[in-house]
């Protein structure tokens, strides 16, 4: 009978453990999902490190989600105080070092989907989630989360996702080697009821700044288009997007498709090289960031994204006209 | 594998080891390469730093990825690009490229050499001198040229910064693109 006693309550014991285990560790997915709401939906107010390889940094991000879109000011404490302001229309970038300000569309809010592109299960056939731990970052409890690539063509993430907030408070994104190529991560962040505006404001005025302006215009000419065509591509990339770019240094406007996995992104731009035959090939990288160009036909093209570098050497060799 | 070598090598990685011999063994001999692991994955798991998949072929893995990717263990020739500026927008994006091509050419060292394998990145380069290897400085007065190779740096700008925007109002991280335009200053 006492025996009998501790089987009921070594079963009851057990039942108890998984349902503490079903009701307390989130789906990674889920979370992940909910951090990219959190982080567009909330308002917010943190002081963050971003690292690079050996330089490291310091800034402080503001987020305000109003009912007429999303505001964000980015500031740098470290160096000189370049800031970004973000709104729906544009995103200004402020160089008090030079007096320069950059103005820019904003693609802010712009697409359909919420804040990642695809919903986030069509990404898993390319990448594998994982709850990896607890962990504490910014004096707050965070889950861990590991995103890792099924193939060479990607990288790898790994995510401190705050528990309550679903706020992101660190980031490291990494290569196949797990070695991480860039960090950020949170010293201080606070959700806030309200954010003042004033704390959406660019420090400097910009009045005696130069002001420059990268704009479609309809004036640019379109002569012999060329339709491209992307014939290789990594499995899961799909595009997402076809656009034709003013960019200053073309007359004509620059193709440029975007596709992505549902997570990473690649740009691709195909220019015509008018009277500058001698133009950058080959790979270039910034921390997560490959570009690689290539030249067909008389033009140039070039693939940018936050992949590896086989992943745009691949993409970029791959482009063809389409006759 | 003698027990000399054993000690020697529980005294490198233990950093009590001041001697570069263990270290030219090391690179040359397999078996020594595979107790190293060894000691390091024993290591690992007493403090508990495991992760979820471990490999007992690092130094291979490490090894492989080197050859795989030369052109971040080669030394690269500092690069300097004098930048005239076509139009406005340029301007700052051309800076701000200047600096990631010489962000670039401050790391020779890739970071698996120093995440993956600390001894041949730390031991075997002692410098003379401590250098406080100074940020690079470009001085505020560059010499502008049109050469067609400042437009194309441009138009790699220009390509960076479009992809940022449609990066960040798409991605996970949605202030990472401008975290990287941001901090591209501490470089020049």
């Amino acid at each position: 009978m006492k025996l009998r006693f501790h089987f009921v309550f070594a079963l009851f014991f057990l039942a108890n453990i998984s349902s503490y285990a079903e009701s307390n560790m989130p789906d990674p997915q889920v979370l992940i999902d909910e951090m990219s709401k959190a982080s567009r939906n909330l308002n917010y107010d943190g002081v963050f490190i971003y690292r690079l390889d050996k330089q490291m940094d310091t800034m402080r991000i503001i987020h305000k989600s109003g009912g007429d879109g999303i505001y964000e000011r980015l500031i740098s404490l470290t160096g000189n105080a370049r800031e970004v302001i973000r709104d729906k229309d544009q995103v200004k970038c402020f160089f008090p070092e030079d007096k320069k300000v950059i103005v820019e569309k904003s693609r802010l809010g712009k697409l359909v989907s919420a804040y990642l592109p695809n919903p986030i299960n069509s990404i898993s056939d390319f990448y594998n989630f994982e709850l990896a731990g607890e962990d504490r970052v910014a004096g707050m409890d965070a889950w861990i989360v590991n995103i890792r690539p099924n193939d060479k063509y990607r990288y790898g993430y790994q995510l401190w996702i705050e528990k309550k907030s679903r706020l992101m408070l660190k980031s490291e994104l990494k290569n196949q080697l797990g070695v991480t190529l860039e960090q950020i991560m949170f010293t201080q962040l606070n959700v806030l009821e309200n954010i003042d505006d004033s704390l959406l404001q660019p420090s400097v005025s910009g009045k005696d700044f130069t002001w420059y302006k990268n704009v479609n215009n309809d004036k640019m000419k379109i002569e012999n288009e060329i339709k491209w065509q992307i014939t290789s591509l990594p499995v899961g990339f799909s595009m997402s997007e076809q656009e034709k770019e003013a960019m200053i240094t073309s007359q004509m406007p620059v193709d440029h498709f975007v596709y992505t996995d549902g997570l990473a992104m690649v740009s691709i731009y195909v220019e015509k090289l008018n009277q500058q035959p001698s133009s950058k090939a080959g790979l270039y990288s910034f921390g997560g960031v490959n570009t690689y160009s290539t030249h067909v036909e008389g033009y140039q093209v070039t693939a940018v994204g936050e992949v590896p570098k086989a992943t745009v050497q691949l993409i970029a060799n791959s482009v063809k006209s389409f006759h | 594998m003698n027990e000399s070598n054993n000690e020697q090598l529980s005294a490198l990685i233990d950093g009590e080891h001041d001697s570069n011999q263990t270290i030219d063994k090391l690179i040359h001999d397999q078996e020594m390469k595979e107790t190293w692991s060894r000691y390091h994955l024993i290591g690992d798991c007493l403090r508990d730093n495991l992760p979820e998949g471990i490999s007992n072929q690092v130094y291979t893995e490490v090894s492989q990825a080197l050859r795989d990717e030369p052109t971040i263990l080669a030394p690269q020739t500092t690069k300097r690009f004098n930048i005239k500026p076509l139009a406005g927008f340029a301007i700052a994006a051309s800076v701000a490229m200047v600096a990631v091509f010489s962000l670039q050419s401050n790391n020779q060292i890739s970071p698996a050499v120093n995440g993956g394998l600390p001894i041949a990145a730390t031991t075997t380069a002692q410098p003379e001198t401590f250098d406080f290897s100074a940020p690079q400085i470009l001085p505020a007065s560059v010499k502008m040229s049109d050469t067609p190779e400042s437009i194309a740096d441009q138009r790699l700008n220009n390509y960076l910064m479009n992809h940022n925007e449609y990066r960040s109002s798409n991605g996970m991280n949605g202030i990472l693109p401008y975290v990287r335009m941001v901090t591209i200053e501490t470089q020049e």
